[in-house]
């Protein structure tokens, strides 16, 4: 084969999916949805800025250095459980669960599938714009949150500095998790047709990944190193990719509130109910003494697997979820 | 251009399109008749890869049904299309356009073409969830057109249009057939209608076919040679024939045509003349009545019926 051939063979085999995900995008980047969702994924920012921080950020009560490390250590669990958790899966899944059960219920599918495009294209397509919509609207709510935690709580410009400094990171893990989470509603959507069913599952799914784990960790946790449940446990996976995302990008200075939360929500530290209670009040202001260095000591990581591992597995559920899609779709009778 | 060899889908039990061997000749206009329930969408669904086949195999210009380039082939109208409704339809032929590989620049230009000239120019803006029943087929047979396919496959593509839509869409079929060589393969209940554009037809029954060839053949093999006769001497000459034992049957209707039902054409046909100029009788009318498209319908599905 020619270079030439290889190239044309590319584009038709790209082009296809690329009409598919750019009509997938228009609709998805209505700007009506566009505010709406934004909007939604911002709401969590003012309240912690202007109800639950307000306190413990009061001008003048922190030294600089403290008040950035302080608060990079509070944006990186809220970007872990709200905006790179909670809100883009509800995102992705609420988007992309009728993706294709919904053309099959409309009818629309069978015109698709009498078209000259492979029904997995049609898919992979639809994948894509929700992949990079997702990414998208998610890189605007996390400036969006540093600007109005800025304002809301009047940090200092370095502090604001070094919480940009993590969005690149935080958007690295992002990709993960996206990549993730679009496959497995993809999926879902491809692989039940009932709306009933279809939302039980997602359900399912979301409590697997953040609240499996917690929940193991706490009632039975030899059992959980003992029988190495971290393996099937995708909230550590994502976990451990998140804490060793982050500790490259703020250089090992985790603070040990931090490491407290994301060991209880995904078990990357030894952390328990002692270090959670621990975390929820070394926050505040006054249990802080600067000059003595009165924080809390660092939790140990658990280090049960590599994170390579651990991305690797996520890499490989979400191509297991796309290629069980690609069976489905291909074996799908459209009337 | 369809080639098919056994083709055949069950539901379960129940065999629905039951090893049919159709096949579909280049540049015809071929019509797919039989009555309700008989398999027509079933097979028709089938050769767009829509559903699979059970057994057997068919082929379109040699590709493999169901495959990418059987349906680059294609241009296929179902008989219930549904649209995504809020696009609007010069955006949803365009997309269409470029999922069959039309180039973007021309996408957008051919969908407009292709409105116009399905009266539906008006309405290229328009949101297709607003459509009525007879726009959106029009739609249908406009996103089956837009990357100018060599084969259309319509299921009833006049159902719900109006007595002067469904004259015009089948002018334009025919204006397709004749100009651009497209095959068109066809089902309809309004034998009437399709009578007037096809040159082939494979009537199905219960997912098999009962008769299938070319309308001038089967017109013929269906007419049961029947002549119409009228001439200024109507009964003299009926009477002269009727001596020499020519047809089976005859009577003269209220327009004063004279019915003969003859197995002996060529001699019908020569001593007819020979009579008329003997009698010096003027000749009015003399044809062989063809049967319509409705005839052999009847006469096959009664055959059927007996069977
Ligand atoms: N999805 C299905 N499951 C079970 N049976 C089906 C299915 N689709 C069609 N059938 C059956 O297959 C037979 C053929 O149906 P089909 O729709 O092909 O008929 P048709 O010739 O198009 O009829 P019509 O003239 O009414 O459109 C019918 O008896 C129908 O009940
Ligand atoms: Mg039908």
């Amino acid at each position: 084969m020619s270079f030439r051939q290889v190239l044309e063979k590319f584009t038709t085999t790209m082009g296809k999916p690329a009409i598919v995900m750019e009509q997938t995008l228009k609709e998805l980047m209505g700007l009506r949805r566009l505010v709406l969702v934004i909007a939604a994924g911002l709401i969590p920012a003012i309240f912690f800025g202007a109800v639950v921080w307000r306190e413990s950020f009061r001008s003048g009560a922190m030294s600089l250095e403290m008040q950035t490390h302080t608060f990079v250590g509070y944006f990186l669990i809220f970007s872990f459980i709200w905006i790179a958790g909670f809100y883009i899966t509800y995102m992705i899944i609420t988007s992309g669960m009728d993706f294709v059960s919904k053309e099959e219920e409309e009818g629309t599918l069978l015109l698709m599938v009498s078209k000259p495009i492979g029904r997995f294209q049609f898919i992979i397509g639809k994948f894509l714009a929700l992949l990079i919509t997702t990414l998208l609207i998610e890189l605007v709510v996390l400036f969006g949150s540093i600007l109005i935690f800025w304002a809301l709580l009047g940090l200092e410009p370095e502090s604001v500095r070094a919480l940009v400094g993590l969005v690149f990171w935080i958007f690295l893990y992002s990709i993960l998790i996206v990549i993730l989470f679009d496959a497995l509603t993809i999926a879902i959507s491809t692989l039940f047709k009932g709306k009933v069913i279809k939302t039980v599952l997602t359900m399912l799914l979301v409590m697997l990944v953040f609240g499996v784990g917690p929940i193991l960790r706490m009632v039975w946790p030899t059992a959980y190193e003992n029988y190495h449940l971290y393996y099937i446990d995708p909230g550590y996976h994502l976990g451990n990719t998140y804490v060793s995302i982050s500790e490259q990008a703020i250089s090992g200075r985790m603070t040990p509130q931090s490491q407290a939360y994301l060991g209880i929500f995904t078990g990357t530290y030894k952390a328990g109910m002692e270090e959670l209670v621990l975390a929820m009040f070394t926050g505040s202001s006054e249990s802080f003494d600067p000059d003595i260095r009165a924080m809390p000591p660092s939790l140990e990581q658990t280090n049960y697997l590599n994170p390579l591992v651990s991305v690797l597995l996520c890499l490989v559920v979400s191509a297991a979820a796309l290629g069980g899609a690609k069976v489905a779709i291909e074996r799908r009778e459209v009337y | 251009m369809i080639e098919t060899r056994n083709l055949t889908k069950r539901f379960g039990d129940f065999t629905a399109v039951d090893g049919i061997n159709l096949a579909v000749q280049q540049g015809t206009i071929h019509g797919f008749v039989g009555p309700n329930g008989a398999g027509k969408t079933t097979t028709m669904k089938m050769l767009t890869g829509a559903i699979w086949c059970s057994q057997g195999e068919g082929y379109i210009k040699g590709h493999e049904i169901g495959s990418t380039p059987a349906k680059q082939i294609i241009g296929y109208s179902p008989e219930h299309a549904f649209f995504y409704n809020d696009m609007v339809a010069s955006d949803y032929l365009s997309y269409m356009a470029r999922i069959c590989g039309v180039e973007r620049s021309e996408a957008r230009k051919k969908a407009l073409d292709l409105l116009n000239w399905l009266d539906l120019g008006g309405f290229a803006e328009s949101k297709v969830g607003g459509f009525s029943a007879g726009m959106k087929q029009r739609l249908g047979l406009a996103q089956a057109l837009i990357h100018e396919p060599e084969l259309l496959i319509l299921d009833e593509p006049t159902a719900n249009m109006d007595p002067s839509g469904r004259i015009s869409i089948l002018d334009k079929l025919r204006e397709l057939s004749h100009e651009s060589n497209v095959t068109i393969f066809l089902s309809s209940h309004i034998l009437s209608e399709l009578e007037q554009v096809v040159d082939f037809m494979t009537m199905i029954d219960r997912g098999r076919i009962v008769v299938e060839g070319n309308m001038t053949e089967l017109r013929r093999r269906f007419s049961g040679n029947h002549f119409l006769l009228k001439t200024s001497q109507n009964e003299k000459i009926l009477e002269v024939i009727k001596e020499k034992g020519l047809f089976r049957e005859s009577w003269t209707d209220t327009e004063d045509f004279i019915h003969m039902i003859s197995d002996d054409t060529t001699a019908l046909r020569k001593v007819v003349v020979e009579v008329v100029v003997q009698t010096g009788a003027e000749l009015e009318h003399f044809s062989e009545e063809r049967a319509s498209l409705q005839d052999i319908y009847r006469k096959t599905m009664s055959m059927e019926e007996e069977e």
